[in-house]
């Protein structure tokens, strides 16, 4: 069964669960604040959740997307007005916000997907933790592919990801932040390590029913090359990790038969290797 | 072509507990179903059921009594219907048949819809 782009529809639906869940909780971060985190990660899991539970009934919708952005933006604002009564809204925030249907991919600022990044890469977590969280969060991965990527088990995985996420919880004031107050620079190294394990997800990944994962890889590249293009981020580590990903991701379409299956090096289509990147 | 409505049911507890991955596993497989069908244009639509007992009506003694269903007692539950053309019974058993009902639960319904 063929759907949209010529996938498979299974492994569509792989790719529309996996991207739209870290895509969903970066647009509502973007729009509601830092210190909402965990309210955007609750009603992405819910909307997931009422698709997963429709669409096998209903079929894939037209814009599966758009169909889970308006579910996880309404149940965002049922859950604020109910709130609202009780916790102070800052307005503010919801102002300076840009359309969740939008991604301005423009600049590394703008962009929401690397704003939730920078936001995740917290000081005040240990390298790993902060590696694994935001890998989690920001990568759209779940609990078990990240514990694979750690060499680690699921349960202890899941604890370590409950930890870090109460020390980012306790450190509220920070959440606050904007990329235009965060030092980029001190972040820059857990941002860049971050971006390049996402690659490797992609590119190889270690669990699943998936010899090549490309969407994930070449999302990660273009994070790179955002940061890699635009001051102050585009410093000479932010540019040898774009030119190594850009090196990959150039055997990317040689690395997998049509079926899904790993080609290794030994026997790579030369024609197969892709001039566009 | 007649319509049928397939029910599907499934234990009251089938996908709790589940990890994500089984789960994901499951819902591909009703989602491919699916897509397949719409694709040769027999696929009516389906919906997914509340998860929750629901209600059961009784008329009894003169007056209808609203019921709490039982729900904890029941071997399986009603998890959703799907409609869809055949040719015959026999084409809409066979397409039954076929379904990846069976690979994850044990029973479903099949009705014909009655043609007015």
């Amino acid at each position: 069964m063929e759907a949209a782009g010529g996938l498979p529809v299974t492994r569509l639906l792989d790719r529309i669960v996996r991207r739209e869940r870290s895509r969903l909780v970066a647009h509502l971060v973007g729009r509601l604040g830092g210190a909402r985190l965990d309210l955007a990660e609750d009603v992405t899991q819910e909307a997931l959740a009422v698709a997963l539970a429709s669409w096998p009934y209903q079929g894939l919708p037209d814009n599966p997307a758009a169909w889970l952005a308006r579910v996880a933006r309404n149940k965002a604002y049922d859950r604020l007005r109910r709130e609202r009564r009780e916790l102070p809204y800052d307005a503010e925030i919801d102002k300076r916000s840009t359309n969740p249907e939008i991604a301005p991919d423009n600049t590394p600022d703008q962009d929401p997907e690397l704003r939730l990044i920078w936001l995740c890469c917290h000081n005040s977590l240990s390298e790993r933790d902060r590696l694994a969280l935001t890998v989690k969060i920001a990568g759209g991965f779940t609990t078990g592919e990240v514990a694979g990527l750690f060499l680690t088990s699921q349960e202890a995985m899941a604890r370590r990801l409950t930890r870090a996420k109460q020390t980012l919880r306790g450190s509220e004031k920070e959440l606050h932040e904007t990329p235009e107050t965060i030092d980029l620079a001190a972040r820059l190294k857990s941002v860049l390590k971050v971006i390049y394990l996402m690659f490797a997800m992609g590119y190889a990944p270690r669990r699943g029913e998936y010899a090549v994962r490309s969407d994930i890889a070449l999302e990660a590249l273009r994070l790179a090359r955002l940061l890699a293009g635009h001051a102050p981020t585009a410093t000479a580590e932010a540019a040898a990790l774009c030119a190594l990903l850009c090196f990959q991701a150039s055997r990317l379409a040689a690395r997998e038969t049509a079926q899904g299956g790993i080609i290794l090096l030994e026997f790579p289509l030369i024609a197969a290797c892709g001039t566009a990147i | 072509m007649t319509t049928y409505m397939l029910m599907l049911n499934h234990a009251p507890d089938r996908y709790d507990g589940l990890s994500e991955d089984d789960y994901m596993a499951i819902i591909k497989d009703y989602v491919g179903w699916v897509e397949a069908m719409t694709e040769k244009g027999i696929y009516k639509g389906g919906h997914k059921l509340d998860d929750g007992p629901g209600k059961t009506l009784t008329a009894a003694s003169g007056q209808i009594e609203v019921h709490e269903s039982p729900f904890a007692e029941l071997p399986e539950v009603l998890g959703g219907v799907m409609l869809f053309e055949a040719e015959d019974e026999a084409a809409a058993i066979a397409i039954a048949k076929a379904h990846p009902h069976f690979k994850h639960n044990t029973s479903l319904g099949l009705r014909a819809i009655q043609d007015v």
